[in-house]
């Protein structure tokens, strides 16, 4: 049995429904991230694990023990906020320090505690100070030692990073995940932010509309989005409605043009699927193991720094977007010229037709990987 | 020199306010501090001063500020209780509205009416005390209450003081963030664990402040002391009003070293009060 099992949350809001069908396993140790927009129910099933929200449907366990039915103080979690939320009347030892008074710990083994906590987040010589004499990234720093210090089961994040400024986001987001794998403690990570999920995750669960999208590793999330939200907004794609060409073939139409997938494609013949192709997959010129090619004329384009964008127009109408890099973005064609997109039959990657169904299967854990 | 345009525009917008304040107060209260300082033909004394240390003037302060710490105490007490159960999502929007707009409405509700609503009500023929006298046996004054006495014009000035409480205290009350008490839970700590670490010291200094500015308000108040106790309550106010309003006890000086008094007791209220204000703002920020 997992270590954390959430299987079959439902909450709802009146007529609103938050969450459907939440279910995930995750091992000890794991760091798990929940990925989507806003008000896709990410931050609800996090406070459905906390305890803060009842669910209407479904069950909690951590360890074994079902803890659906207790209230926060008996969960054992640790949780950081967006807002930090540190107690303003006491100082950075008093913080950290908070939940092992409460819980009746004697004032040395506390001591030890609060002084192992701050070298933990390289605050020694914060310890007294308040947290309005503290800047953003320390703040966080402090709430992530007061959460640990109680040795919680499971370590919730709540967008932790989201109220800082770029450079600290990135060099925090290593900290936490450094402190995570060091105590080893299983993490749910809430974030909307697809590179932050990425990056720190063992599996992300990409969600939408309180539904499970897709739930993997990052490289399975990001090469093989099954389905067309997942492909959009896990990074960039370009989303192909293409024509069957044979049943349970590989060969596809999109107008005129013949692409090959690189898998078997089930459904009838001539009936519609979707594929996804990413900008950075396509080149200008033909490349080994390129046979799909899709003519294209160039709307304008963008140097973003590490690559230059080309956004295209498709035949048939349909815009689509180029990344070109390394020595072939120093001369990509203008705006007005003619162009043939090159790309490999795997990167033609095959969605789920069917919204609700890839949901469906996407409710369980999809990743083989562990920690 | 060149004044900008909004230089102008913000001198008219000030400049009304500032004419109020130099007529009715700045000019008033020079005029009370010379005046405390001078006998009734304007030569400089101390004897005004001196008056403040006599044992009827020492008494009416003595009153003065045990009614006020009285209503500025219990009103403190029940207006943080009325701003903390309105805090949060237990209670209906529209409640809380009511209570906030009734809350504005009651916290300058004094003087004539509501010393008349008070014997209306709570007088030895009121309807309460008809009421209860009546319907459940229960004789108010027989008792010992007597609304024209100090207790009864405590219990008149909470009428404002609870409701002028719940609107000073209510942002301090509303800073307290939902994200505290969760990691507070999270960490452990009961709901009273909580509002006894975290909560009453966050909000001690703001509660003490608007205690403080609760006592200055009960210490300045006349009307309704006057005209629902008439002198039968010794009062700083009324001892003041005594000196100047022309009747045997005139002396207008040493109203003015009365008043002078209060404006020192008031002033320390109010700097006391905005710099525990300042502190507090600055820890929920």
């Amino acid at each position: 049995m997992s270590f954390l099992t959430v299987h079959g949350l439902r909450k709802a809001f009146g007529p609103v429904v938050a969450v459907q069908d939440f279910s995930l396993e995750a091992e000890r140790g794991e760091f798990i991230s929940l990925l989507g927009p806003s008000g896709c129910g990410k931050t609800t099933v996090l406070r459905m694990i906390a305890g803060f929200e009842r669910p209407t449907a479904g069950r909690v366990v951590i360890d074994g023990e079902d803890v659906t039915d207790l209230p926060t103080r008996a969960r054992r979690i640790g949780m950081v906020f967006q807002s930090y939320a540190l107690f303003p009347n006491l100082t950075v030892e008093g913080n950290i320090a908070f939940g092992l008074k409460v819980a009746g710990i004697g004032r040395e083994a506390i001591a030890t505690r609060v002084k192992e906590m701050l070298g933990l987040i390289g605050l020694q010589q914060l310890g007294g100070r308040y947290p309005m004499e503290l800047s953003g990234g320390q703040q966080q720093r402090v709430a992530l030692a007061r959460a640990v210090a109680i040795r919680p089961r499971i370590l919730l994040l709540d967008e932790p990073l989201s109220a800082l400024d770029a450079k600290i986001r990135v060099s925090l987001r290593e900290e936490v995940r450094g402190i995570q794998r060091e105590l080893g403690i299983t993490a749910i990570f809430v974030t909307h932010d697809q590179e932050e999920a990425l990056a720190l995750s063992h599996r992300v669960v990409v969600m939408s509309e309180g539904w499970v999208e897709q739930t993997g590793t990052p490289a399975e999330v990001y090469r093989t989005p099954r389905t067309p939200f997942v492909a959009t907004f896990v990074g960039t794609a370009n989303v192909l409605p293409c024509r069957i060409e044979a049943a349970a073939g590989k060969v596809v139409r999109y107008g005129a043009a013949r692409l090959t997938a690189g898998q078997a494609v089930t459904g009838a013949v001539g009936e519609i699927v979707q594929f996804a192709v990413r900008p950075e997959a396509i080149g200008l010129q033909r490349f080994e193991g390129a046979s799909n090619s899709l003519a294209a004329v160039v709307q304008d384009t963008r140097f973003l720094g590490p690559v230059v964008r080309l956004r295209v127009m498709l035949e048939g109408g349909l815009p689509a977007v180029v990344d070109v890099h390394g020595e072939g973005a120093r001369d990509v064609p203008a705006a007005g010229a003619a162009v043939h997109l090159w790309f490999r039959p795997e990167s033609l990657q095959v969605l789920d037709r069917h919204g609700h169904g890839a949901r469906a299967a996407g409710s369980g854990p999809g990743g083989s990987s562990g920690p | 020199m060149l004044v900008s345009r909004a230089g102008v525009l913000t001198a008219m917008g000030v400049g009304p306010f500032a004419l109020f304040a130099l007529l009715f107060l700045l000019l008033p209260t020079s005029n009370l501090l010379i005046g405390a300082f001078q006998d009734g033909d304007g030569t400089p004394t101390w004897a005004n001063i001196a008056g403040l240390l006599t044992p009827s003037v020492i008494a009416a302060f003595r009153v003065s500020i045990i009614v006020s710490a009285v209503s500025a105490v219990l009103g403190a007490a029940a207006g943080l209780a009325v701003a903390l159960a309105l805090r949060g999502d237990a209670i209906p929007q529209v409640i809380r509205q009511a209570v906030l707009t009734v809350s504005g409405v009651a916290s300058n509700f004094a003087g004539v009416p509501l010393a008349f609503a008070f014997l209306a009500t709570l007088g030895r023929t009121g309807l309460v005390t008809v009421i209860l006298k009546s319907w459940f046996g229960v004789d108010l004054y027989a008792s010992g209450f007597n609304l024209l006495s100090i207790v009864g014009l405590v219990f008149t000035y909470l009428y404002f003081q609870m409701p002028l409480m719940v609107l000073v205290i209510m942002p301090a009350v509303e800073g307290v963030k939902r994200d505290w008490a969760e990691a507070a839970a999270m960490l452990g700590a009961s709901p009273a664990q909580f509002m006894l670490r975290i909560v009453a010291p966050v909000l001690a200094p703001s509660v003490i402040g608007a205690a403080l500015l609760l006592f200055a308000n009960a210490f300045g108040a006349v009307a309704t002391a006057y005209a629902l106790t008439g002198s039968s309550v010794n009062l700083v106010t009324i001892l003041l009003f005594a000196q100047i309003r022309g009747d045997v006890l005139h002396d207008p000086n040493l109203g003015y070293a009365l008043a002078l008094g209060m404006v020192v007791v008031t002033g320390l209220c109010n700097v006391a009060y905005l710099r525990l204000r300042a502190f507090s703002d600055r820890r929920l920020r």
